[in-house]
């Protein structure tokens, strides 16, 4: 297996539905027609029955069912309708095969713990929350298609990583010669998200190690600190999870006082239930 | 349920009867296998373990009565913490995030 065959895997795989792409696109516009929108949502009819059945679901705590997607809009606000179809539509394109020995729902529930995590940390450094959330729900997409294009060899993956008590990216490296973080640029780049997400899913490992005090913190180095909070945190609920290194230089530039810190880790704890019943496939 | 009782997922071979489902427990088709707010007991817990269900939101919040058990829970969730930076909490900034964390667990409700 050579890193070439992945990224033509990567290209071979289906595109994201046209109306996610557009949704997926104003995140870096001002002036949106959420009509406009609304009618394209509501011509996928999965896409539209999965979107209704959250916004119904007891997170959002609705006195009255919501039936329509503009009346989702109207109820529940675009930005969180845009949130739950992106996150429908990229968690249906990776389902787990038959004896798929891959951990599906420990993989979710990071997913989910970033996302929450990043949501909670962007106020801090004055990133719009939703684009935050949707790049901690994305940014270990690369694993998925690994995991899931090349099942076999992934066991070979899985092993390593017990076998060396390693990240997951330094086995990806070890077997395929190319890690989730590269894997997952080449799909954010095949789907076309915006280029801020495509950058945070390439650089959640490497963002980190530019950061200094006298840089702005941008949407990566959320993504990159998000994914740690969320392995420390325990969220994956993984027996065999761990924290990824933290230079200090990247600690000190990311300059949450102590009362922050705690505060990012109760908000996470307390909406990543909540988020996990929802979003968990 | 206690306005300082928070929902916590857990593995169902943490769940032990007398504790009390945050959030409903439903089968892959949708079919509500216990409500929320129904009390775990050892019968419904195996069955739930006859279906397969692996995981299962519990309310979490209130203070055992028993100081040794609050103080055990609280060694637990320290040695666990401890395993996770078990490659990262020697380095520097680890360190500090460690710290940080061990801080929070400590005060935590158990």
């Amino acid at each position: 297996m050579i890193a070439d065959d992945v990224i033509k895997a990567v290209r071979d795989l289906p595109s994201l539905p046209a109306v996610v792409v557009e949704l997926l696109a104003t995140m870096e516009q001002e002036d949106i027609d959420t009509h406009v929108l609304a009618g394209k949502i509501t011509l996928d009819q999965a896409l539209t029955a999965k979107t209704l059945r959250l916004a119904n679901s007891s997170f959002y705590g609705m006195p009255s069912k919501v039936t329509t997607i503009p009346q989702a809009i109207s109820v529940l606000g675009f930005h969180s309708i845009r949130t739950l179809v992106t996150a429908c539509s990229v968690t249906a394109s990776f389902t787990p095969g038959a004896g798929d020995a891959f951990d599906f729902p420990g993989f979710w529930r990071h997913a989910i713990g970033s996302a929450v995590c990043a949501r909670v940390l962007a106020p801090h450094y004055r990133i719009n929350p939703d684009t935050a959330f949707t790049a901690g729900l994305l940014h270990d997409l690369g694993t998925l298609v690994l995991a899931t294009r090349f099942r076999d060899d992934y066991l070979r993956v899985s092993a390593y990583r017990r076998e060396h008590d390693c990240l997951t990216e330094t086995a990806q490296l070890a077997v395929f010669g190319i890690g989730h973080a590269a894997v997952g640029a080449a799909l954010a780049a095949h789907w076309k998200f915006p280029p801020p997400i495509q950058a945070a899913v390439a650089e959640h490992h490497s963002a980190g190690e530019r950061l200094t005090r006298h840089t702005p913190v941008t949407l990566p180095a959320v993504v990159y600190l998000a994914n740690i909070l969320a392995h420390a945190l325990d969220l994956s609920g993984q027996q065999d999870d761990q924290a990824p290194p933290l230079p200090l230089a990247a600690w000190q530039a990311l300059a949450l006082s102590d009362a922050a810190c705690d505060s990012v880790f109760a908000d996470t704890e307390k909406l990543f239930h909540d988020m996990c019943q929802m979003l968990t496939p | 349920m206690s306005a300082d009782a928070r929902r916590c997922d857990i593995g169902l071979d943490q769940a032990v009867a007398g504790m009390t489902l945050a959030a409903a427990l439903c089968d892959a088709n949708g079919g509500v296998l216990l409500p929320q707010d129904a009390e775990l007991t050892d019968a419904s817990l195996a069955s739930l373990r006859r279906r397969g269900v692996e995981r299962c939101v519990v309310w979490a919040g209130a203070e055992p009565a028993d100081p040794a058990q609050r103080e055990r829970e609280r060694e637990r969730r320290l040695l666990r913490l401890r395993h996770l930076f078990r490659h990262s909490g020697a380095g520097a900034g680890g360190a500090l995030l460690l710290e940080r964390l061990s801080d929070y667990r400590q005060r935590e409700r158990p």
